[in-house]
């Protein structure tokens, strides 16, 4: 044993844990935040990105396509919501909540059920996840459980590829619009052609991001089951408001810059994890889990966000 | 206090939280001699949470009690499907005796956790489609289990001899669900056997449980509640519409026939509990799960509602005679 398995495998486990959450609430930032779009379809696309990657695993179409088609499926659901609100004049909140109901619904119809086992799916990700089981069998020993290092540096390379080519596109010209559109009250600056372009592509994107985040999430649970969205939108605010007040009252100002929005997004994301497994330790239930996770986040917002008041945004 | 100062102090409770946990944790694996069995459920369901007291009941029968022969971990995933890894990963990391985990999500995520603990599932319809077990018979891993299929033949069966004059039996179903799927499948050939009308129906959300059920009474003769979860979780709706047609609502859990239900041939929750600590018991005394047929029930018990039995001028005495229990709730 090289390393104290304890404090090895609890740092593995809130990692792991992360990894699916990380892009999740990405692709929240990138349409909720810098698009300024209250784009309710999270649940949607996590769920049906879960559905396609599973049947397309399953079907032996390999783990990049299943990836893929994951994304697309995000992207149809993005693509579904800004059709909804612009095409058909529908509010945005409504119109995120009506895609979010046809995307949970017609999951089970594209993956053919309500689950879809992965347990016996042979993919690249299995042949990573023996070869972690024999890594984490050399650092600490013969135990029943594994870490997953390789997986969660795989993924942890992806979100910091997939990070960065969101920041270089929001720092380009018209990244700079979609952040004026954004967080301008009425953005009168940018013609209305041009913004309602900018917002399908930014909701395209957060959802595919988020549809890919659902895929993780059906590769780590062993396979899709039908309500694993359910309440992820929630989860993944709590974790962005979390990041950014603590990045806020550690960076002293109201707002932040866009890579401290891609360090928010971590922060928030690993404190939540570590969160979950140390009140597991400590034996407490869930339901208290999560009434104690609303009283640290008002604490938290009270104590840090106060100075820097968010109360007249949506989210 | 500066903001700088608060996170400190917020860092420093995390830091000490760590410290007592990790200390704690060591104390517990040196004190503890006593094979441990975990517990982890889906959600707080009364289904769900019969199957666990059976379960708990069941392994004190067998001479496995909480504190002195066996050490029993219970968590809940309270509805939140992101939490049963985490739950499954702390398992793991216990060492246990056996895992039991409660619903598909919870099994998949334990399946996931561990492929050399051994596992006892509770309540998964299809374990083989999941992938969880290569066939019933000999499971072949580290898997074994109850599967929670229903005794479909034995339910319309029982309700037929007492209302041979039903002909058209209506069923409500979630679209797109496997449980509602096996259902389907399994009425849809009922009918065949037994020679009645089956009029299906697909509901979505709850909330389309009462109006399906208003326009399907119109043309049927009786209502099953089916298996599906939705419609079991929302009763009332079902219940209502059967009452207001003058209908009867027949079924297979004993929460139907509380609520109003006229009669179910209900699997007891508890007993299904039982049958699963059975099969925990057998890997206890060293068994091993590949070798462990995967259990199904085949039996329930016949219970009637008074109130509802009156309405329907039904012969009390004769149906205490089939051997049924009466419930005296409307």
């Amino acid at each position: 044993m090289i390393v104290s398995s304890d404090v090895f495998i609890v740092t593995d486990s809130v990692i792991f844990n992360s990894t699916g959450l990380l892009f999740v609430v990405l692709g929240v930032v990138t349409s909720i935040r810098m698009a300024g779009f209250p784009d309710l379809t999270v649940d949607g696309s996590f769920t049906i990105g879960a559905a396609l990657y599973s049947v397309s695993l399953a079907g032996g179409w390999g783990t990049p396509v299943a990836l893929l088609m994951a994304g697309v499926g995000g992207a149809v659901g993005g693509l579904l919501t800004w059709t909804i609100n612009d095409r058909l004049g529908v509010g945005k909140v409504v119109s995120g909540v009506l895609s979010m109901i046809i995307l949970i619904l017609s999951a089970p119809y594209v993956s053919g059920g309500s689950t879809k086992g992965l347990l016996n799916v042979v993919s690249i990700l299995t042949e990573i996840d023996r070869l972690d089981a024999s890594l984490s069998q050399a650092l600490i020993g013969n135990q029943p459980y594994q870490a997953h290092l390789l997986f969660s540096i795989i993924c942890l390379v992806s979100f910091a590829l997939i990070g960065l080519l969101l920041v270089i596109g929001l720092r380009t010209r018209s990244g700079l619009r979609l952040r004026y559109v954004g967080s301008a009250g009425s953005p009168t600056l940018v013609p209305r052609n041009e913004r309602r372009g900018l917002l399908l592509l930014a909701l395209i994107a957060g959802n595919a991001i988020i549809a890919i985040g659902g895929a993780i999430e059906a590769q780590r649970r062993g396979g899709y089951t039908n309500n694993m969205g359910i309440g992820m939108l929630l989860v993944a605010l709590a974790v962005l408001i979390l990041g950014e007040a603590l990045i806020k009252s550690f960076r002293k100002r109201d707002y932040l810059r866009l890579w401290e929005y891609a360090v928010a997004v971590i922060v928030g994301t690993i404190v939540y994890s570590a969160g979950i497994q140390l009140l597991l330790a400590l034996r407490i239930d869930f339901v208290d889990l999560r009434l104690l996770t609303a009283v640290f986040l008002l604490i938290l917002l009270g104590v840090a966000g106060r100075a820097y008041s968010s109360s007249t945004k949506l989210f | 206090m500066s903001t700088k100062k608060i996170l400190l102090v917020v860092v420093a409770i995390a830091l000490v939280g760590l410290g007592i946990w990790i200390y704690k944790r060591k104390s517990i694996k040196e004190n503890e001699q006593l094979p441990i069995v975990t517990i982890t459920q889906i959600a707080t369901h009364p289904a769900l949470d019969e199957v666990r007291a059976g379960l708990i009941e069941g392994l004190r029968k067998r001479g496995y009690e909480d504190g002195k022969t066996v050490r029993i971990v219970f968590k809940n995933a309270n509805g939140d499907p992101s939490l049963t890894l985490p739950i499954a990963q702390e398992f793991v990391r216990m060492n246990p005796a056996v895992i039991v985990p409660i619903s598909t999500p919870s099994t998949l995520s334990v399946a996931k956790a561990t492929n050399s603990l051994p596992i006892v599932f509770s309540g998964v319809t299809d374990p083989v489609g999941t992938g969880l077990v290569k066939n019933l018979d000999r499971p072949g891993g580290n898997i074994t289990g109850v599967s929670d299929q229903w005794p479909f033949e034995a339910q319309v069966s029982a309700f037929l001899k007492v209302f041979p004059k039903a002909h058209r039996i209506g069923m409500l179903y979630t679209r797109g669900d496997d449980v509602s799927k096996i259902g389907v499948n399994a009425m849809t050939d009922l009918s065949k056997k037994l020679g009645f009308e089956l009029r299906l129906s697909p509901v979505s959300q709850a909330s389309d449980i009462y109006p399906a059920a208003v326009a399907m009474l119109r043309d049927v003769d009786a209502i099953y509640t089916g298996i599906d979860h939705l419609i079991l979780e929302n009763l009332d709706g079902l219940v209502k519409a059967s009452r207001e047609a003058r209908k009867p609502l027949f079924g297979g859990e004993s929460g139907s026939v509380e609520k109003g239900g006229v009669l179910a041939l209900s699997i007891n929750m508890t007993s299904f509990g039982d049958l699963t600590a059975d099969l925990v018991a057998k890997i206890l005394r060293g068994q091993k799960p590949a070798d462990i047929p995967v259990a199904v029930v085949t039996s329930g018990n016949l219970l009637v509602n008074k109130a509802a039995a009156g309405q329907f001028g039904l012969d009390l005495s004769a149906l205490q005679n089939m051997g049924a229990k009466f419930v005296d709730q409307h």
